[in-house]
């Protein structure tokens, strides 16, 4: 594999690739194996790459977002960091350049030199002059150096040292003004640029229920030290009674500060919980040696039984701290299962109403966050499965596959356990049962439990069918979809509705698209092809080829136009679809813009395709072509390939049935006839060539006898003459054919039929 | 989401796009307001990438959004804007993976190896249909084993369909060196995958 193919393979990947790469790619992969393998790897890769799960968007609230990022932004960050026990960080003022600047101004106008494009370099040579005790002088841009006298020398170097000591005054000053400036948040109320710890706390405040920052850390202070991997957390103020919103401010201030591994969370949250009980009159529990997802679980657990036994919303709470370390939601799932079992509260039961989202509320009385339930989701479907509660799990399916957690879920487990999993779940799922959104729709899919018409009506019916079509249709691949959407009367409705909903599809989606389109003949997409063709895309324009009742020549002529079309690989694959169709344009084309047609006739005739007969005899018939196009037409037409036996014409080309034999042999009569009566000798002297080369020899006799018996018997004789005359079989094409024209010519010109002066004539 | 399109008219306009800008930094917070709406899909979906999950890719996306609009006076305005956003995306969101200690991984081709023996035998033998569930899957977890900037670059270019020039101005780097990462993600996953890609005995997938 040479490194061109490598870079074709490379552009195939990331879609840059142009028609040129890919017909070229597919010659390089018919002729050498690794190529073959390469290629069919690399589109598979990129298959992959293209049906991944699109982001979840719809999961993002944006409004939410924009308010959260307002209150960022119009909160003081040294009042939160002061909160956290955190210093604001002196800023480098604007006012140190400023000083700076000034410092040096003063300085120029002392020497005098203000305003002189030279001014630092003078203002360099004379301070080197202070510092050696030699003046220097400006005259004419030149400077003079000369030694100075010792009275003006202490006077310079008094008047340095003083502007370099107001300098150092105004910058100190600046700086000082400016970090009480940040600190009051009155000039700069924004955050500094890389101060964490407002993002993270932002991250809590959400995670805690959206409750804002000043919410939250009124009225408690707590700092905290980390050092080798300990963490410990002290209070400045004890804990009030009333403190749950207080142990949740603790936690928002001293968590984001530190970057914490689960164990220390972990820890963290012991304390707090273990606070918690101890304020409530239960027991207290020992908090060292905690590590890791089975001992925090048992942390919680404890505080289930010491404070708030069976309460979910600790356990989402705990969850979610574990899940925010853990975005797999394995150990999530491992301190679930380790609760359910352990605990009797967490019953199958228990577990399906976690999954419906139950617990709006945490045990600090704030609002769950969607990543609390969502972990909480998650980890508790993990729970029923293995808890083998799959009635439970099946009746929690819609909402568990509303919130996403149902691709994690299934993202989980291994080949085997998968199929064993969702057999079950799907048999547990209630037969009357109907997804009420796209992602529950897509969850169906996956359980196989989906037949043409629904999928097509959901494809239909569902108002997020943009979404639907980026996160459930197309990862099917178009092959399924098809599957599923044969036969139903929405097909085309739907594929038609898929292909609005992809704003910006990638290579390999186009594809699907376009195959959605050609099996549905999906004719309300033809914009979007034509969209596509005109960026190049080779796979649109084969869809565009071959979809019913469309005119794909305008296509391929525009790109011609363009220059984009450099080889004859559409025009051959447009054949190989249609030939037939070629011949119905070109007739339009004549009857709409003679100037194309002749056009079109001339790239015919240099393709010389078996293929095109019916549009060159169309060519060579049409009366609004000039002569010379017509007999250029003629003679390309008996041109064309036949089989080498000679006798049987035209028997092994894909126009040789008798049908399209017929057509050509009938429109060239045609032809001939009305040639007969008003043209040259060229044009008739071509045609009876190209009926010598497509009819028979009766069809030949019954031709030339129709144009003027006293004439064809000799005129047939010529041309058999030419054909069979000794050594012909030998000679190429074209010196056959120009053989026959000058017999011909001879021939016809001894019927005293002339008008013209002409030789047939 | 929902992006009204009067909206999304006036910021794919660059001079529009720049009066925006310009407003927010003079503190005009709806300018800000509607810069996060504006972008707030695209850097989810970078991070989203990169951290591989809605709940931090969400965080980092607030954070990304409190960052740049704080610093705005940074902002030169030499490239696209959204390079910039992107830009302060792909440094939180490799921050927050160094932080999970998920950072690069380091796969030993060994490892790849023992996990390609270790396939089962129905996996070799060229996937149909939900086998390619199973590729993706291992594509999703490959994907995520990815060093940041290839992970970043694959995901602007391949799964965004971002030209090499976006991409490479969300990167910090040249197009050449955007396409290099991209070509270096593809022959990774290529390598990693290779069990699950080579079906050519199966058929056509499509």
């Amino acid at each position: 594999m040479n490194a061109a193919t490598r870079r074709r393979l490379e552009r195939t990947f990331d879609g840059s690739a142009t028609i040129e790469d890919l017909l070229q790619l597919e010659r390089d992969a018919a002729a050498d194996p690794a190529v073959a393998a390469a290629l069919h790897a690399t589109r598979r890769l990129a298959e992959a790459c293209g049906a991944l799960p699109e982001p979840p968007i719809e999961r993002l609230d944006v409004e939410h977002l924009v308010a959260s990022v307002r209150r960022e932004l119009g909160a003081s960050p040294t009042e939160a960091d002061s909160q956290r026990g955190v210093h604001g960080r002196p800023s480098k003022a604007p006012q140190v350049p400023h000083s700076w600047l000034l410092s040096g101004t003063l300085l120029q106008r002392s020497w005098g030199v203000r305003g002189r494009r030279d001014g630092s370099w003078i203002l360099w040579r004379r301070l080197q002059g202070v510092r050696r005790g030699v003046g220097a002088s400006v005259r004419g841009g030149r400077v003079d150096r000369a030694p100075l006298p010792k009275q003006q020398q202490r006077r310079r170097a008094i008047t340095l040292v003083s502007v370099a000591a107001a300098a150092c005054v105004i910058a100190v000053v600046g700086v000082r003004t400016h970090t009480q400036r940040v600190g009051d948040g009155a000039q700069h109320p924004r955050p500094a640029f890389g101060d964490s710890a407002v993002g993270s706390a932002s991250r809590s405040a959400v995670a805690f229920g959206n409750r804002s920052a000043e919410d939250l850390t009124s009225g408690a202070a707590v700092g905290s030290e980390s050092s080798g991997g300990q963490m410990s957390v002290r209070s400045e103020e004890p804990l009030a009674a009333d403190g749950d919103a207080r142990i949740l401010t603790a936690f928002d201030v001293v968590l984001p500060t530190v970057p914490l591994d689960v164990a220390a969370r972990a820890r963290a949250l012991a304390v707090f919980v273990d606070e918690l009980a101890v304020q409530s009159g239960g027991g207290a529990f020992d908090v060292t040696g905690v590590d890791g997802a089975a001992e925090f679980a048992r942390c919680v657990e404890d505080a289930f039984h010491a404070r708030i036994s069976g309460d979910w919303p600790l356990a989402g709470f705990a969850l979610e701290l574990l899940g925010s370390s853990d975005p797999e939601g394995r150990r999530a799932a491992e301190a679930a299962r380790y609760l359910g079992v352990r605990s009797d509260a967490l019953t199958p039961s228990r577990l399906a109403r976690a999954l419906d989202g139950a617990p709006a509320r945490n045990v600090f009385g704030a609002p769950s966050g969607e990543a609390v339930a969502h972990t909480l989701r998650l980890a508790a479907a993990q729970a029923l499965v293995e808890l083998g509660a799959y009635d439970e799990l099946a009746r929690g399916f819609e909402v568990l596959c509303a919130s996403g957690a149902w691709d994690r879920l299934v993202g989980t487990w291994d080949l085997e356990a998968r199929h064993r999993h969702l057999d079950a779940i799907a048999r547990a799922l209630p037969s009357d049962w109907r997804p009420a959104s796209a992602a529950s729709a897509r969850g169906l899919v996956t359980l196989g439990r989906v037949g043409a018409d629904r999928l097509a009506q959901l494809v239909l019916s569902l108002t997020a069918s943009r979404s639907f079509a980026r996160s459930a249709a197309l990862p099917l691949g178009s092959r399924e979809l098809l599957g599923v959407l044969r036969g139903s009367p929405f097909a085309r409705e739907a594929v038609e509705d898929l292909v609005r909903a992809e704003q910006r599809p990638d290579s390999l989606r186009v594809a699907q698209l376009c195959e959605l389109i050609v099996a549905t003949e999906a004719t309300g997409a033809i914009d979007w092809l034509d969209a596509r063709i005109r960026r190049r895309d080779p796979v649109a324009l084969e869809a565009l080829v071959a979809l019913p009742g469309t005119t794909p020549i305008a296509a391929l002529l525009q790109l011609e136009g363009e220059g984009y079309v450099r080889d004859d690989g559409p025009w051959l694959r447009l054949l190989a679809v249609d030939h037939a169709r070629v011949a119905t344009h070109l007739a339009r084309a004549m009857r709409s813009d003679v100037a194309e047609a002749r056009s079109l006739v001339e790239r015919f005739v240099a393709l010389g395709r078996p293929e095109l007969a019916p549009a060159l005899a169309c060519a060579v018939a049409a009366r609004e072509l000039d002569a010379a196009t017509r007999e250029r037409a003629a003679l390309a037409l008996a041109e064309l390939p036949r089989d080498e036996a000679g006798g049987a014409r035209a028997t092994s080309t894909p126009g040789s049935d008798d049908s399209l034999r017929a057509g050509v042999v009938a429109t060239l009569d045609a032809a001939l006839v009305e040639a007969w009566l008003t043209d040259g000798d060229g044009p008739v002297a071509a045609l009876v060539v190209a009926l010598e080369a497509w009819a028979t020899a009766e069809q030949l006799t019954e031709c030339l006898t129709r144009l003027d018996p006293r004439v064809a018997e000799r005129l047939q004789a010529a041309a058999q003459l030419a054909a069979g005359r000794p050594g012909a079989g030998t000679l190429s094409r074209q010196a056959r054919v120009q053989r026959t024209l000058a017999t011909t010519r001879v021939v016809a010109g001894s019927n005293g039929r002339g008008t013209r002066g002409t030789n047939l004539r | 989401m929902p992006r009204p399109s009067k909206l999304v008219d006036e910021i794919l306009a660059p001079a529009a796009l720049a009066r925006l800008v310009e407003r927010a930094r003079e503190g005009d917070r709806a300018a800000g307001d509607r810069l996060v709406r504006a972008f707030a899909a695209e850097v989810y979906g970078l991070l989203y990438r990169i951290v591989g999950n809605h709940e931090d890719a969400e965080d980092l996306t607030q954070e990304t959004f409190v960052r740049a609009l704080g610093s705005l006076a940074l902002y030169r305005a030499e490239g696209p804007f959204g390079g910039w956003l992107g830009r302060i995306a792909l440094h939180l969101g490799r921050d927050h993976q160094r932080r999970r200690g998920r950072g690069p991984a380091r796969v030993s081709l060994q490892a790849v190896d023992a996990e390609r023996q270790a396939a089962p035998a129905t996996d070799r033998d060229g996937p149909t249909g939900g086998e390619f569930g199973e590729l993706q899957r291992r594509l999703s977890e490959a994907l995520q084993r990815l060093p940041v900037p290839l992970r970043a670059a694959l995901a602007l270019r391949v799964l965004q369909g971002r030209e090499y020039d976006d991409v490479a101005a969300t990167l910090g780097v040249r197009p050449a060196t955007a396409r290099t990462h991209v070509m270096k993600a593809r022959r990774l996953l290529q390598r990693w995958l290779a069990p699950w890609l080579d079906t050519r005995e199966g058929g056509d997938r499509r």
